[in-house]
């Protein structure tokens, strides 16, 4: 499983000062760019690929490689403090994160999110390192039958979302309607009320920070501060070394979850090696096995530490399966690990079978960079939430209109478009309504990252096997997961069926 | 008021999605063009006509009044307007001048009586992201006719 020779010349690689401190700085870059709504992971690492000109390769591939680690938690960080996810794989920790900020556990939530992040990295660095050859074969073998499959295991999720079926599955709907909108498979625009600007779809950045960040100040607009408790009244109000502690909790607390974390980290990195599947997809399946496996899932929703254990560990593993795909296939499994690729060309490297065969060294020193970068990210990410925690206690008179000009430039600088503003206002208000009727705005969501995928892999399955349909079946991936799909949807009918004759139950008596 | 406004936006949705649907319709020309917006609208449909039974039903059955809390959404509407207005002005005024304007409103309409709060904090912010935004990452943000 591992060549000896190959990963002691890596380790070489690896270590020089400079090697080092490019990981620092690249961390401390990305955790402060992660954080800011609108500016993704991929636009981090593709704002660096010109200074990484003046390093030498592995300096380069290394420090953007950071940058994508640290960024992908930065996400998390607004996610948690302010319901506006960084990034879509961070949609899943604002479930738990949020509530819990609001309840004054901001430090202690940024501390779970952070060792979440740590050993969402090794677990699925650990995962790759062993087992990257094999898993990559496996993924080969995904055509798309299979991608179709996994979409719909994705879409299954809408079913298990709190609330009322009906109302999860309407908003999933029509999410997964709006999803579609743009170029169809002809090429022609469709449900674009001649915007160019929405040729590609409807932009997953401004559409997630819209539904979640935008809505939700309607709703704090009516309040005075955005933690419930009084800020005295908190153990962080009486010194650094309180604070400290707080946030030690939280790292605690995601160490005693340890078996949410090494499942979540698997999930993450399997569905992080199929291609375009994201991070996204990965965070919510994650969450939603993490609370279906639950004893007592009470909680999740409304502040339970083990949400934001599982969507943390998964959003930061699906880094390492879409790094495996580029370096094993030089097939970018998303858009920041599309970025990564040019710097591999960039600087002379042609990641996929030809670099595994013949500088498995270099292989080997990228994939054990990562661990580093998962404890020098440790180290800085405690010292940036010691900063970035203290801004729940500012007044929302300060706080709703700066989240807001954030907001906006944010969303414009993606594209340089005031029209991404206006979407994410629009949609804004779409989510304050969906929220007042109490509709899971996470359904929507899923439904649009969904949307475009499920059509696309439809129309290639149709145009492969149109006429042949039988021939889908002796695909055995395909069958497996096809049984997968099934027992989900089986499972969660029986659910929805026993919860609301328990509500009757309850009404009656 | 509940089942009011489900209804409402339950007819959004269908209305919307057949509005989406038909122009789908017509530009495709062969099965596949169109089978899973087909597929998607039709359960969209289903589910609409679920919904809304449900929500006639607890209407009659409840007599739900219909008047509308507006005081507890001045607020938001308010703000709705402040944020569009602020919107609509960025290509006119510019983006820091708007920023400005919009911030400084904003916080004093929530009570803020102390300038270093209503002056200064968005001086500074607009600040960092003028470095940040125009300097470092070398963005060009929308200037209007004054800044």
């Amino acid at each position: 499983m591992i060549q000896i020779d190959s990963f002691l010349d890596g380790v070489n690689l690896l270590f020089s000062w400079r090697v080092m401190l490019f990981i620092l700085i690249g961390i401390i870059y990305g955790v402060i760019m992660g954080a800011i709504p609108g500016i993704s992971a991929t636009l981090a690492i593709g704002l660096m690929l010109a200074p990484s000109a003046f390093m030498s390769p592995m300096e380069a591939i290394i420090f953007l490689s950071s940058v994508y680690t640290s960024a992908v938690y930065g996400g998390g960080v607004t996610a948690t403090i302010f319901n506006i996810p960084g990034a879509p794989g961070a949609v899943a920790t604002t479930f738990d994160g949020y509530p819990l900020t609001k309840q004054g556990k901001s430090n202690y939530v940024l501390g779970i999110g952070l060792i979440s992040s740590f050993l969402g990295v090794l677990i699925s660095y650990v995962v790759i390192l062993l087992f990257m050859q094999p898993l990559g074969l496996f993924v080969l073998k995904f055509g798309p039958p299979e991608m179709m499959m996994v979409v719909l295991i994705a879409l299954s999720i809408i079913g298990l979302v709190d609330g009322k079926f009906v109302k999860s599955m309407l908003a999933g709907t029509f999410g997964l309607l709006i999803g579609t909108i743009g170029a169809g498979p002809l090429g022609a625009p469709r449900g674009t009320f001649g915007f160019h600007q929405l040729y590609d779809g409807i932009p997953l950045a401004p559409a997630v920070i819209g539904l979640f960040a935008v809505s939700e100040l309607f709703f704090i607009i009516k309040q005075k501060s955005l933690v419930t408790s009084a800020p005295q009244d908190l153990p962080s109000s009486k010194g650094p070394v309180l604070f400290l502690k707080e946030i030690f909790s939280g790292i605690k607390e995601g160490l005693v979850n340890y078996v949410v974390c090494i499942k979540s980290g698997i999930i993450g990195v399997l569905i992080g090696l199929l291609p375009a599947a994201g991070s996204s997809i990965a965070s919510l399946i994650s969450y939603s096995q993490a609370k279906e496996s639950a004893k007592d899932s009470s909680m999740f929703g409304k502040g339970d530490p083990r949400g934001v254990v599982a969507s943390e560990t998964a959003n930061n593993a699906s880094e390492a399966g879409a790094m495996a795909t580029t370096l094993a296939f030089g097939i970018p499994g998303g858009g920041a690990a599309a970025v990564l690729l040019s710097a591999f060309l960039m600087h002379g490297m042609i990641p996929g079978p030809y670099l595994v065969r013949d500088s498995m060294d270099v292989v080997y020193a990228l994939l054990l960079s990562n661990f580093l970068q998962a404890f020098v990210l440790l180290i800085v990410g405690v010292v940036f939430i010691y900063y970035i925690a203290r801004v729940v206690y500012v007044p929302l008179r300060i706080l709703i209109p700066a989240i807001f000009v954030m907001t906006v430039i944010g969303t414009y600088s993606i594209i340089g478009s005031m029209a991404y503003p206006i979407i994410a206002l629009v949609l804004g208000l779409l989510g304050y309504f969906l929220r007042k009727l109490e509709y899971p705005i996470v359904s929507i969501v899923l439904g649009l990252i969904l949307g475009g995928m499920v059509e696309s892999e439809f129309f290639k399955m149709y145009r492969m096997y149109s006429g042949n349909w039988e021939e889908v079946f002796t695909r055995p991936i395909f069958g497996v997961l096809v049984a997968c799909v099934l027992a989900i949807w089986l499972y969660t009918l029986i659910k929805k069926v026993k919860e609301s004759k328990r509500h009757e139950r309850k009404f009656v008596n | 008021m509940k089942h009011i406004g489900n209804v409402v936006l339950v007819l959004f949705f269908v209305g919307y999605g057949a509005f989406y649907y038909l122009e789908v319709l017509s530009q495709a020309s062969r099965f596949e063009h169109h089978a899973m917006i087909t597929f998607i609208f039709v359960a969209l449909a289903i589910l609409a006509l679920i919904s809304l039974v449900g929500d006639v039903r607890a209407l009659i059955k409840n007599k739900e009044p219909m008047g509308f809390a507006w005081v507890s959404e001045k607020k938001p509407i308010v703000f709705l307007v402040a944020m569009t207005l602020y919107l609509v002005f960025i290509p006119v005024l510019g983006f820091f001048l708007s920023s400005f304007i919009f911030f400084v409103s904003i916080a004093v309409w929530m009570g803020s009586r102390k300038w270093k709060e209503y002056f200064l904090v968005p001086v500074v912010m607009l600040g960092v992201v003028y470095v940040l935004f125009i300097v470092l990452l070398g963005q060009r943000i929308t200037s209007g006719f004054i800044v």
